[in-house]
């Protein structure tokens, strides 16, 4: 309209209104043309943007879909208008958010590793900590690079120092969840296999340092009591050997080896020590002991007193009350299953096995004539295997056997009961009384 | 002939709190005058009534969940009670209902009324039992065709029917009768009076009933009791028996030395267990000594990928910065006056 009546004239114009108008006109043609630059710049802008997430999906994956929208509306030229202004103001928003936490992040963890105790013992000569602390509390990423010591060393080969110390941290404490759906070994493949940004490898490096500075103890304290322990394996060698089912001098041989290489300050020593150790432990006579020993409590125990246990939480029966029932039943043969010594442990399950063969045979004889015929053969074998036993986890057998044998022979004894003394029989075994 | 009660029962007579009592307090008069019409026997009504709230009581007692104020229930459980009453009962006290009837009719005239109330009984004798009820409910208590569709669980316009042809029936066989020759028979039905139930009835028959709802209760536990007491000994005595044969009679060879062989194996275990602490003791000890070696070249390792993320992440910031900038570029005007000046130029053109 303004235009129209500039062109067409009128007198009702003065010649200064005239200027008047055809400046602003001048004005509102200049500032169109400036607008419409900006459109265009802002396309180019978000182009180049798109393309930095393409390089960085670190980055573009925590911007959310709808913002990638609204850069990807903003980067189309031919769509370019003055209103793209809004949408690449929160487009850019979101992005510089991002980018401000991860930062926030590493200073913040550079900031931890900063303050570790021992942090002196590593930092370069002429590097202040005390002005890397506070520029990194400053959250200036910038200032902290230009600062930090120049790292000198691979990130390849920082990366295989990691993983050679992160041995020491095993077993990994794994989460019930996590096993849940994935195996631990897939798992760690899947984390090695992983290509990291600088970012989390420098997280997990962090992570690891967190969990060591846990665990780690002066050394001086340590060792005193690492070599009393190590000394109780030696006199234990003998049954330490029959679980493990090796010969004593090689128990001792490891034993020794382990004293030594915990002595030695570095680190693959102390691996290799470690490794020993997890070894003698992944045996699979060590692995269910804790299974086995509740297996034999809840034998041993009466049934009312086994519901106290699982009921009120009463604790399993300990070893002096089994060594107290057998010094009443076998003439205190408890002495010598609490010894190491294999040939009075055989002697007493011998004597023992001779006394209870006559009460057996009877239960037996009282089967039916198949099943009386296999529990005679079993209660020989054993008889032999017994003769032929020479270590610790030859007993161990031979008691699992005989076990075996006494429930088999219980259970078909009690089918072949009348109603009430299979009543009786219940009742004594859940009072515990036997006579 | 009215009994006496008890002192205590008086007294728990007068105390309406309960929700039974409440019950009582609400029913009483209709219940007995119901029971009295249809028995035609004051002393045997008034122990019928006491029977019958005695048993609304018992219901509540055994099924709690039911509601026992439904009023169909309540006459039902009266008309049950009334259902053994004989005739030569009636025959034998039938003058004291007499004298009651007379009351109830309109009229003051002795002797008419004691003609009339003879005349009735005897033509409500000859009626069938539902028109009897019905005449009872209607007549004698009161109530209106509403209540009685509500208690008979029937619709209001049956009932009105009923009611007409009642009456209709009623005047029929009194109209022929010397007594009723000279009156309006509907307006003497229309005036017979619900008779109120005196005071010292209902104490009387409050007592009773909270009476014998206390001897129902101790003869509930005189039964109680003694049946607990035989199962408590018959079990103790089972039980004991039975944990005396277990007791005294040899158990399974077998079983004994199951629990003995587990008593070798616990100590046999124990011995492992203690080595296996004692593993678990060292590797944490080793374990220990190695982290603190390594905690060495792990700073060394974290301070040096401190570097490298702190360099990427530098150069992130400024190329984003770069980019973020031209995304957002200021110039000559602000984005605000920018888009002012938009709105206006396009309203000018």
């Amino acid at each position: 309209m303004a235009r129209n009546l500039l062109v067409r004239g009128t007198g009702a114009l003065t010649e200064g209104m005239k200027t008047a108008l055809k400046n602003s006109l001048e004005f509102i043609d200049a500032q169109k043309v400036v607008m419409n630059e900006n459109a265009l710049a802002r396309s180019d802008a978000a182009q180049d943007l798109l393309q930095l997430l393409e390089e960085h999906p670190e980055i573009s994956l925590q911007v959310s879909d709808f913002d990638k929208g609204l850069i990807h509306s903003v980067s189309r030229k031919d769509k370019a208008s003055v209103l793209n202004s809004i949408p690449s103001l929160r487009a850019s928003s979101a992005v510089r958010n991002v980018v401000n936490r991860d930062n926030r992040q590493v200073t913040l963890m550079t900031k931890s590793v900063l303050s570790h105790p021992r942090v002196a013992e590593v930092i370069p000569k002429g590097t202040s900590v005390k002005i890397l602390r506070e520029t990194a509390e400053e959250d200036d990423i910038i200032a902290l690079e230009k600062l930090l010591p120049i790292a000198i060393t691979p990130i390849e080969a920082i990366e295989e120092e990691l993983n050679e110390l992160k041995s020491i941290l095993e077993p990994p404490i794994v989460s019930p969840r996590r096993g849940f759906w994935r195996s631990d070994k897939a798992l760690a493949q899947s984390l090695e296999t992983m290509d990291l940004n600088t970012l989390s490898k420098f997280e997990r490096a962090v992570n690891q340092l967190e969990h060591m500075q846990n665990i780690a103890k002066d050394p001086q304290a340590v060792q005193p009591t690492l070599d009393e322990k190590l000394t109780y394996l030696l006199e234990r060698r003998a049954v330490l050997a029959g679980i493990i089912r090796l010969t004593e001098d090689d128990v001792v041989n490891d034993v020794k080896e382990m004293q030594s290489l915990s002595r030695e300050d570095s680190v693959p020593s102390l691996i290799n020590a470690l490794g020993i150790l997890r070894f003698i432990r992944s045996t699979s006579n060590f692995k269910d002991v804790e299974a086995k020993y509740a297996s034999a409590s809840s034998r041993m125990q009466s049934g009312w007193k086994y519901i106290l246990t699982t009921a009120f939480g009463f604790g399993l029966p300990s070893p002096a009350e089994a060594a107290e029932l057998l010094d009443v039943r076998w003439q205190e043969g408890s002495k010598a299953f609490q010894t190491d010594n294999v040939q009075d442990q055989i002697e007493v399950l011998r004597v023992q096995s001779m006394e209870q063969q006559e009460d057996l045979e009877k239960e037996i004889i009282r089967l039916s004539e198949g099943d009386s015929d296999r529990m005679h053969n079993a209660l020989n074998q054993w008889n032999e295997s017994l003769k032929s036993a020479q270590d610790l986890s030859d007993i161990q057998e031979l008691i699992d056997q005989k076990t075996a044998i006494l429930d088999e022979v219980n259970t078909l004894s009690r089918s072949r009961s009348n109603v009430l003394m299979r009543l009786i029989y219940s009742v004594q075994v859940f009072l515990g009384f036997h006579l | 002939m009215i009994p006496s009660y008890s002192p205590q029962a008086m007294s728990i007579a007068s105390d309406s709190t309960s929700e039974l009592e409440k019950l009582f307090d609400e029913l009483v008069s209709d219940i007995y005058a119901y029971l009295l019409h249809r028995t035609r026997i004051p002393d045997i009504a008034f122990d019928l009534t006491i029977d019958t709230f005695l048993s609304l009581y018992k219901k509540r007692h055994f099924f709690w969940w039911k509601d026992i104020s439904d009023l169909r229930q309540i006459i039902q459980c009266a008309e049950n009670a009334c259902k053994n009453v004989s005739h030569w009962n009636e025959e034998s006290s039938g003058q004291e209902y007499f004298q009651v009837l007379m009351k109830c009719l309109p009229f003051v005239d002795h002797a008419d009324s004691a003609m009339r109330a003879q005349a009735l009984i005897h033509v409500l004798h000859g009626i069938p039992l539902y028109q009897q009820k019905l005449a009872v409910l209607h007549l004698f208590l009161g109530w209106s065709s509403s209540k009685l569709s509500s208690v008979l669980r029937k619709n209001e316009k049956d009932i009105l029917q009923e009611l007409s042809a009642l009456i209709r029936m009623l005047t029929e066989k009194l109209s022929s009768h010397s007594a009723f020759m000279t009156i309006d028979l509907t307006q003497f039905f229309s005036r017979i009076q619900p008779q109120n139930l005196s005071e010292d009835l209902r104490i009387s028959l409050k007592s009773g009933v909270f009476d014998r709802y206390q001897k129902f209760e101790s003869g509930r536990l005189r039964i109680a009791v003694p049946i607990a007491a035989l199962l408590a000994v018959t079990t103790s005595v089972a039980g004991g028996s039975l944990a005396a044969a277990a007791y005294l009679l040899p158990s399974q060879p077998s079983s004994r030395f199951v629990q003995e062989f587990a008593a070798v194996d616990l100590l046999m275990l124990e011995k492992e267990a203690l080595l296996e602490k004692n593993l678990q003791a060292i590797e944490s000890d080793l374990q220990a000594i190695a982290a603190f070696h390594a905690e060495k070249p792990l700073l060394k390792a974290s301070l040096e990928l401190a570097y490298y993320a702190s360099r990427d992440r530098a150069q992130i910031t400024l190329q984003s910065d770069e980019i973020l900038d031209r995304l957002n570029p200021l110039k000559f005007m602000t984005r605000k006056s920018e888009i002012n000046a938009y709105a206006w130029i396009t309203s000018i053109e």
